[in-house]
């Protein structure tokens, strides 16, 4: 009894410090807005042609679908801070020293992820009950049909992203940015897998459980549905899709035995992330270079004399300073971001970066074009993730703010800075390029490196968080140059047609940036 | 060089104002900024640095306000503030080249500075190693270098020994001591012994409100002859706080030292003893009542 009283105060005052920030109003506002654009069908769920009757077991499973789609992904960056806020507020300090163990801290973080994205979850099932009411096509409300999808998948998917979002806090090496860029591979290497396995022990989305039941009966009733599964944006075809009726997923003992078993992974996942939880011990705080010398004292100091008697004061004479200055040096600054840009990798990131620039320099002129500038521009997106948001995140706002012109420097220097390391890391493609001459290729590269530090930039003014940039320039690299989506293509690595756009973009955002330093200048 | 405060006030909120209605004029020397925990020094401390705008009233500095034109400030402007942070994959001297740059100090000028400020706040040794294995006390003296950097005319210091040992506490009173001269030196704390040793003027403020100003010799006029000690058993010492502003107790074998602020004597066997700024802080400030 007491162990739940705790996991109640754990999970409770967890999960209210966060629903009462700011942000996650915004977080509501965008997951309110998802229910529109689906019940106004700017997004919805199409099965080659055809869909459902919007009817209870259509708009649940649709729904939840959509909501296990996009939370397992956005939802692990939003959860994904629970430990680290106790880290940096210092909480995590004072719980170290209570009783509580290493188990029950992390099961009471696991339930307050959970119940943060359980709130979203809640919101995108009354936003099905309010389609299925308007859109007319079934007046019969089956509350089971029209809720079982999220309790019995979207629920436990969440539950893991949760967990896995836990996970990744305890250890070291996963907690940061790094963290950041795995987790989307993994989830998208784990959504694919899930789906084209085609079993349903394997599919802890859900989704295809989902599928399968839904193209089960659109082929009784069209047996020349080919098995399309899709979510679009795009507009409806001419005359809108063919309807089916699906009344909603056949829940046999094996697909709840094996959504059972997703839970039991979970919970064990939990208690896993204990054996790596360090209790807040600065031992175990990851440091990126070791300390050589341990003989020193803890100040450093060598030697403290035993009595502060014992120390004579010597006046000191500073040497005087002209008045000439501030005398700004561009140069002498730009040289400082760049040191504070690059300062603090392991020496094989360099050696990797190194060995992508020779890559593209040497390598066929389309292999570079398509596979290796992608890479190039992917990483270092750690060391653009910290422009604009790193006086913030080192609390070194009150110094850095209080210096002459600020805004007219010191931010032209950063941005500066992460554009260069771009056009370092393209330089080889660049040389290729121009080799061959191709004008417009080489334009696209550097639309692309004007583009990546003004986006980094804005993204860390405004939000004053390096997450946000890593979540959507992975997204945007990922859609774009890598799967040659033209319109987000900012590198040109399928069409070198859309420069002009990227460059434009990049103007505009340093200008919102530049707009929200201000705004920070003036409180 | 002036440093003009006049009819100051910051408001958080609809309700809450961290400071209202403050007026100070100061010229060269320390000034000693005392106050209980919220009383609003930081919030004066942060106008003044240029990091957040007044609600009402102005500051001027020789004659420009800092408000339309912080930069003429920011020029000339030391700070440190209580709470602040490091690049912890930088070194010491790589962060206060990094803090040269943007203060707009030429290179060479900043190598001499830095050589001479790390010197000076006894980090020499540890001048390599990155920030972040510093312990607190190592990175307050980095700030403390840093705000030294561009040999600021106007040396804003908030809490600044927080977090040192005994002995680097007295080198900073030091510091502090010999660097007054032609610049304006704000020390903002709530320990009035750092005051003590090196205010030339000292500012007393509670609830947002300026509540004395005068030179330490002044203040300490204020109390002579209202300051008694005697001895009185442990048991007596709770009815005593009830009606008397009892600013130390010393434990001794015949019962408690206890000094005490009042007008008359307290006691019989109370005698009087020279007042110390100790002594003086608290009877204003509990004259203005608690703090917020």
């Amino acid at each position: 009894m007491n162990n739940l009283r705790i996991l109640y105060h754990m999970a409770r005052a967890d999960f209210l410090e966060r629903v009462r920030r700011y942000s996650f109003l915004l977080v509501l506002a965008a997951t309110g807005y998802l229910g529109f654009a689906i019940n106004r069908g700017d997004l919805y769920l199409e099965l080659d042609g055809y869909r459902g009757v919007l009817n209870s077991a259509w708009v649940g499973g649709m729904m939840a679908a959509s909501s296990v789609l996009l939370l397992t992904l956005f939802g692990f960056y939003l959860v994904k801070n629970t430990i680290e806020r106790d880290r940096e507020t210092g909480v995590g300090q004072i719980i170290a020293t209570t009783p509580i163990s290493r188990p029950m801290y992390l099961l009471g973080k696991w339930l307050s992820n959970t119940a943060v994205l359980l709130t979203l979850i809640i919101i995108l099932a009354l936003a099905a009950l309010v389609m299925q009411l308007l859109g007319g096509e079934s007046s019969r409300l089956d509350s089971w049909a029209l809720l079982a999808p999220f309790l019995l998948l979207a629920l436990p998917a969440m539950l893991l992203v949760a967990a896995i979002a836990l996970f990744f806090e305890t250890i070291s090496w996963l907690r940061g940015g790094a963290g950041n860029v795995i987790y989307f591979f993994v989830w998208l290497f784990a959504l694919i897998s899930a789906l084209e396995s085609k079993v349903f022990w394997f599919d802890w989305t859900g989704l295809w459980i989902t599928w399968q039941s839904m193209a089960e009966a659109l082929t009784k009733v069209y047996p020349g549905y080919s098995g399309g599964f899709n979510f679009t944006e795009q507009a409806l075809p001419a005359g809108g899709l063919l309807t089916f009726e699906w009344m909603g997923i056949h829940w046999t003992p094996e697909i709840l035995l094996s959504r059972f078993i997703w839970l039991i992974v979970t919970v064990v996942l939990v208690l896993v992330s204990s054996l790596f939880f360090r209790r807040f011990d600065p031992a175990f705080e990851k440091i990126r270079k070791p300390q050589k010398s341990t003989s020193q004292t803890l100040d450093g100091m060598g030697e403290v004399p035993t009595s502060i008697q014992h120390t004579e004061h010597q006046p000191v004479q500073l040497s005087v300073l002209a008045r000439d200055w501030p005398r700004f040096s561009f140069l002498q600054l730009l040289a400082a971001e760049i040191r504070l840009l690059l300062k603090g990798w392991p020496w094989w990131w360099y050696l990797v970066a190194l060995g992508l620039v020779l890559g593209t320099l040497f390598s066929p002129l389309e292999t570079t074009r398509a596979e290796l500038l992608p890479f190039a521009w992917l990483w270092p997106i750690l060391l653009w993730s910290s422009l604009g948001c790193r006086e913030t995140h080192h609390n070194t706002r009150q110094i850095v703010f209080s210096t002459p012109h600020p805004l007219r420097w010191q931010l032209p220097s950063a941005w500066l800075a992460g554009f260069l390391f771009a056009a370092l890391m393209g330089a080889g493609a660049a040389v290729r390029f121009l080799l061959a001459g191709e004008t417009l290729s080489l334009f696209s590269l550097l639309a692309g490196a004007l583009f990546i530090p003004s986006l980094a930039l804005v993204l860390g003014v405004w939000i004053g968080s390096s997450k946000p940039f890593e979540v959507i320039y992975m997204m945007l690299w990922y859609i774009g140059p890598f799967q040659k989506t033209a319109a987000l293509d900012f590198m040109g690595t399928s069409t070198a047609t859309s420069w002009p756009m990227f460059a434009g973009l990049a103007v505009v955002l340093f200008i919102i940036a530049v707009v929200g330093r201000q705004r920070q200048l003036a409180d | 060089m002036k440093l003009t405060i006049d009819h100051l006030g910051k408001q958080y909120g609809r309700h809450f104002w961290g400071l209202r209605d403050f007026d100070l004029e100061l010229g060269p020397g320390v000034i000693g900024l005392l106050g209980p925990n919220g009383a609003g020094k930081s919030t004066l401390m942060r106008m003044l640095a240029t990091i957040t705008r007044p609600t009402e009233g102005f500051i001027q500095w020789n004659g420009v306000d800092i408000a339309g034109s912080p930069n003429t400030l920011r020029a000339v402007l030391g700070y440190l503030p209580q709470d602040f942070g490091v690049y912890p994959n930088l070194s010491a001297v790589e962060f206060l080249e990094y803090m040269a740059a943007i203060k707009g100090i030429g290179a060479r000028a900043a190598r001499r500075r830095i050589d001479e400020l790390l010197q000076v706040v006894n980090l020499a040794d540890a001048a390599k190693r990155p920030l972040g294995g510093y312990s607190g006390g190592m990175k307050q003296r980095v700030g403390i270098a840093q705000a030294l950097l561009n040999d600021p005319q106007l040396l804003i210091v908030d809490e600044p020994t927080v977090g040192l040992d005994p002995e680097e506490r007295v080198r900073f009173r030091n510091l502090l001591s010999d660097l007054a001269g032609e610049r304006i030196i704000i020390l903002s704390t709530h320990i009035v012994s750092d005051v003590e040793a090196t205010a030339t003027e000292i500012v007393v403020i509670n609830k947002g409100r300026k509540i004395q100003q005068a030179a330490p010799e002044q203040l300490l006029k204020l109390l002579e002859g209202q300051v008694w000690q005697w001895i009185v058993p442990s048991p007596d010492l709770p009815a005593l706080k009830q009606t008397h502003i009892v600013s130390s107790t010393l434990r001794r074998s015949e019962g408690l030292l206890v000094r005490v602020v009042s007008e008359s004597a307290p006691a019989a066997a109370a005698q009087a003893v020279v007042p110390n700024l100790e002594d003086v802080y608290l009877h204003l400030v509990s004259q203005n009542g608690v703090g917020q």
